[in-house]
């Protein structure tokens, strides 16, 4: 209850006045000498006592009366929104109501049985009803093609709902300030008496980084006297673990060998994550799982070691269920081959004693029995190559290349897909490959670290730099410590070529490895030399990894990816001239386009807006090859909006964030309702007199 | 100090106003001299009875000629006898008797008291006093005249309300004391059992005695006007009881009536009347409204 005159309550505190009175009388005692004791003393002996009950009822009818007096005189009301149950609250004459429906991908999160989107489409719906002649109601896809839709009664309920079904989920992120230009343009031609707009959105943070840029319009529909509601269809719990990307860091790998599968998970939840796990299967069979844990907001590198037989593989990284569940599993697509040709390009040099060659090493450990199974190697001295066609890799350290045809040959070998390792030779120096690596790798060589080698100074490789997926073993020291390897020298370089990325540094910040792409082919520059004559790297545990590594990694561009990001277009390389059709993870199947180049073939497909697994196959149904299309949407970050950003985008639109369909009711009510209850009082204060009067007749 | 006449004790009004009133017995009562009270004999009187056979040596004034005439045979008129009678006025001194604040139920029945006394010298009947409490206390001689009355009063002012009461043994003195019918005023508050009190003066009644209670009280003692929880201190026994008036004064009213409706019907039952007086100002009024009415009743 509330009072419209507080001040008259203080009236009531005249209740305790019949309580003190009686208290004060009952404390006073008076002696009396009486002339009928007799008559007492019968009364007592006969009668029963009154019970003292009695007296404290009419105590309390009398100290309750002028308390109900003093409520009644302070205007007592009771509060009422009076809600109504069927439909939103019209207000005064005609309507025109604007619905912004978010239709981003993050509304597919869960919402108790449905999604958000479900439940926005939903109170779309409830908006629209109870139109009269004269409303107009508009709905606004915030992602998406630009389209507004525009209802003017009488419409039926039916075309309404195919309507708002038509308004799909859409990958691209929201543009609020678009829509809310077309909502003013909406107000600005309507002459209702009464204009709302209601946007229908889980208000994540990701969707308002830029929440200044809507301040011009929010300002402008305020001034057209547009009542704003924003109503939040997000739980503030909700929590997602985001399957971010993963990989090997190459989609051709080398049966025998153990790559590291890499999981980035991210947590876009506002709690810590525990007991998390993340699935690996292959053909619904789990090979591997991990549990991991994250705090809100962390991101972790999960890391499964993998060894796959020769063929295609299609794997599957899955995450547990939770609020968003678009972004909870990544399918891969990897190819494991059997051999690998690698091609050691070296120069004799006359020594006394030692290796011949600075590739010595390379060929040592990669003639290593483990390693002969897996690479076919061959060995070629001085500038003169037969033939690449066939060579996976080629290493080369210690043999001049600027102004050689070899370097020419490389190139072209480079372009076309072919994969080179170069290491720096102390002897051969700058001259022998500065111009090569330029073009090829976009590096910009320097002068040596030191002067003079001096085998007292020594830097090492800072592991942390590795964060390349095929090289982050190094950093989490899998298999052995490449920081222990001493590095007495290197050369200094500078990185200038656009697709040139350091996969690791030294303890300096110098370069250590840069990698390229060129053409289709990758060129991977160690920035110290392939012998132990500038580091010790070549006689420690982790080298023969890193070769490994370097070797996966440049090999990586010799065949077209097959696993690609959402909207690239899929190109591989085929043998037949079959006719082939890809299906989609929808469901739709496409005709796939061959396109010839030479004695070559390749399917190209451009249909790749659905993440997930897409199977190409022949006329007769038969698999041909598999591919995967992954999303790289930041849509998965599903967290609300900051306290500041929230502040700021209320008092934009002079509004308060509604998170029921109930709260939104009774936002849109005009005013209260106010019951009064002065009459009621003052009656029962009468009715208390009355009572009063006749009890003390009665008993007393 | 004695008083040394009626109006140093009543107003002068209140003794007009007594003038008016006759005290007289419902009942017929033996007397030495003939006054205005009917006798158990018949005798010369205005008032005729009935015929009688004429008897050689009776009267010839007394032969009813008409009757005779009539019916040819001689008979004698009968009258009857006035004869005054013996008012015995007895008051209760007992202790509870002293209730009251400016006027006690004792100074209120004392001057009822005077009333009739005064009433009683106006008709030359003869009167005598007594007081009692737990026993007869006080007593003047049977008597009349201005004289006897200026005692009697003199008595009365000078009684002091003490002790406790007690019908049964009071009035059993009593009893031994007066021989003759006549007329009893009894003025008391009748703070015993209403049928000890019935009792304790139905012998009188039965020996042909008019017998009159008056039950005195005072007007707080019926309507126990108090809100404090008093002490209420017996004026004859000073036994203390601690009462909370608000919550018993119903109760405490109703047994106030009760107790003397039971008197009264038990006072009718033995052929005695009863009457209530409320100690007021107007004392002369409450036991004249008496008087009349019994003089409308009875007279």
């Amino acid at each position: 209850m509330s009072f419209g005159a507080q001040g008259f309550l203080l009236y009531g505190l005249l209740g305790l006045l019949p309580v003190i009175l009686y208290i004060l009388f009952r404390l006073r005692r008076r002696s009396l000498h009486w002339g009928a004791s007799y008559i007492l003393h019968q009364m007592l002996r006969r009668r029963v006592k009154e019970r003292r009950w009695r007296q404290y009822v009419v105590l309390a009818l009398r100290s309750a009366l002028p308390i109900v007096l003093a409520m009644a005189f302070a205007l007592p009301f009771l509060k009422t929104e009076g809600v109504s149950r069927k439909g939103f609250p019209h207000g005064e004459g005609s309507l025109t109501r604007v619905v912004l429906l978010d239709n981003s991908e993050s509304m597919l999160a869960l919402h108790g049985d449905t999604t958000r989107f479900e439940e926005a489409r939903r109170l779309t719906e409830e908006l629209m009803k109870g139109a009269g002649g004269g409303d107009r109601f508009v709905v606004i896809p915030l992602t998406g093609e630009v389209r507004t839709f525009v209802f003017e009664p009488p419409f039926g309920k039916e075309g309404v709902r195919r309507t708002i079904n038509s308004i799909t989920l859409s990958p691209s992120a929201i543009r609020m300030t678009q829509a809310l230009e077309l909502a003013s343009r909406q107000f600005l031609s309507s002459v209702t008496t009464t204009r709302q707009l209601i946007i229908l959105s889980d208000f994540a943070g990701k969707d308002f980084r830029t929440a200044e840029a809507l301040v011009p319009f929010a300002r402008l529909i305020r001034e057209l006297g547009v009542e704003c509601y924003l109503h939040r269809i997000a739980m503030k719990e909700d929590s997602n673990a985001s399957l971010v990307s993963a990989g090997f860091g190459t989609d051709r790998l080398l049966e025998g060998q153990t790559y590291n599968l890499y999981a980035d998970v991210m947590n876009y939840s506002t709690r810590a994550l525990r007991g998390r796990r993340l699935l690996l299967l292959e053909k619904g069979e789990i090979l591997q799982q991990k549990e991991f844990e994250l705090l809100p907001g962390e991101k972790k590198s999960l890391r499964l070691p993998v060894r796959l037989t020769g063929g295609l593989h299609t794997i599957e990284l899955r995450l547990q269920e939770d609020a968003f569940p678009l972004d909870n599993d990544s399918r891969l697509v990897v190819s494991v081959r059997k051999k690998l040709s690698v091609f050691i390009l070296r120069e004799d040099v006359e020594r006394e004693k030692g290796f011949k060659s600075e590739s010595e090493f390379v060929l040592r450990a990669l003639e290593s029995a483990q390693s002969s199974e897996a690479y076919r190697i061959e060995v070629e001295s001085g500038n003169e190559i037969e033939s690449l066609d066939e060579v996976d890799v080629v290493i080369v350290a210690g043999v001049k290349l600027d102004g050689t045809r070899l370097a020419k040959r490389l190139k072209d070998y480079v372009r076309l897909g072919g994969g080179l390792v170069v290491g720096f030779s102390p002897e051969r120096g700058v001259s022998s490959i500065r111009k090569t690596m330029n073009e090829l790798c976009g590096v910009e060589l320097l002068e040596p670290y030191l002067q003079k080698t001096d085998y007292e100074r020594y830097l090492f490789i800072e592991k942390d730099s590795a964060q390349e997926r095929l090289l982050r073993e190094f950093a989490l020291c899998v298999n052995a410590d490449i920081s222990k390897a001493r590095i007495y020298n290197h050369i200094r370089l500078k990185v200038v070529g656009k697709q040139a990325k350091v996969l690791m540094r030294f303890s300096n910040g110098d370069p250590a490895l840069v990698m390229s792409r060129n053409g289709r082919g990758v060129v991977v520059f160690w920035a110290s030399s392939l012998s132990g004559r500038w580091n010790s790297l070549v006689v420690r545990q982790a080298f023969l990894p890193l070769m490994y590594r370097l070797i996966a990694l440049a090999s990586s561009g010799r065949e077209l990816p097959l696993n690609i990001t959402r909207g690239e277009i899929f190109i591989q390389r085929i043998d037949s001239n079959r006719a082939l059709f890809v299906t989609t993870p929808d469901g739709k199947l496409y005709r796939a386009r061959v396109t010839h180049a030479g004695a070559r073939s390749f399917l190209t497909f451009e249909e790749t807006r659905a993440p997930g697994l897409y199977a190409v196959t022949d006329e007769e149904g038969e698999m041909v090859l598999r591919f995967s299309v992954s999303d790289v949407s930041d849509e998965s970050d599903i967290r609300p909006l900051s306290s500041e950003k929230e502040k700021f985008l209320l008092e934009s639109f002079s509004s308060r964030f509604t998170s029921t369909e109930e709260e939104l009711r009774r936002a849109m009510q005009k005013g209260e309702r106010r019951v009064k209850l002065t009459g009621l009082l003052v009656l029962s204060a009468v009715v208390l007199l009355l009572l009063e009067f006749t009890i003390v007749r009665m008993w007393f | 100090m004695s008083p040394q006449r009626p109006s140093d004790i009543l107003p002068a009004e209140v003794l007009e106003k007594v003038r008016k009133l006759e005290l007289f017995s419902r009942l017929r009562v033996e007397s030495y001299l003939s006054g205005e009270n009917r006798s158990k004999r018949t005798g010369f009187s205005t008032d005729f009875v009935s015929h009688r056979p004429y008897l050689p040596g009776d009267d010839l004034r007394r032969v009813d000629w008409r009757a005779y005439a009539r019916t040819d045979r001689f008979v004698v008129k009968q009258f009857e006898e006035l004869t005054s009678f013996e008012l015995t006025l007895v008051l209760d001194v007992s202790n509870s008797m002293a209730f009251g604040d400016e006027l006690t139920k004792h100074s209120y029945v004392v001057r009822c008291c005077a009333i009739v006394l005064f009433l009683a010298y106006l008709q030359r009947d003869s009167f005598s006093l007594y007081f009692f409490d737990d026993r007869l206390t006080g007593r003047t001689a049977k008597g009349g005249g201005y004289e006897h009355l200026l005692r009697c009063l003199g008595e009365l002012v000078s009684a002091e309300p003490s002790g406790r009461t007690s019908f049964e043994r009071s009035f059993g003195e009593l009893e031994r004391e007066i021989r003759r019918s006549g007329l009893l005023f009894v003025f008391s508050d009748c703070m015993d059992e209403p049928a000890t009190i019935a009792g304790a003066l139905a012998p009188f009644r039965m020996k042909g005695t008019d017998v009159v209670l008056f039950g005195v009280y005072h007007p707080a003692e019926k309507e126990l006007p108090y809100n404090d929880v008093t002490r209420f201190i017996c004026l004859e026994s000073g036994r203390i009881t601690v009462v909370d008036p608000l919550e018993v004064e119903r109760r405490y009213r109703e047994e106030f009536i009760e107790h003397h409706r039971a008197l009264k019907a038990q006072m009718v039952k033995h052929g005695m009347d009863y009457c209530e007086l409320e100690v007021s100002g107007s004392y002369e009024e409450a036991l004249g409204e008496y008087l009349l009415r019994r003089m409308e009743l009875y007279g």
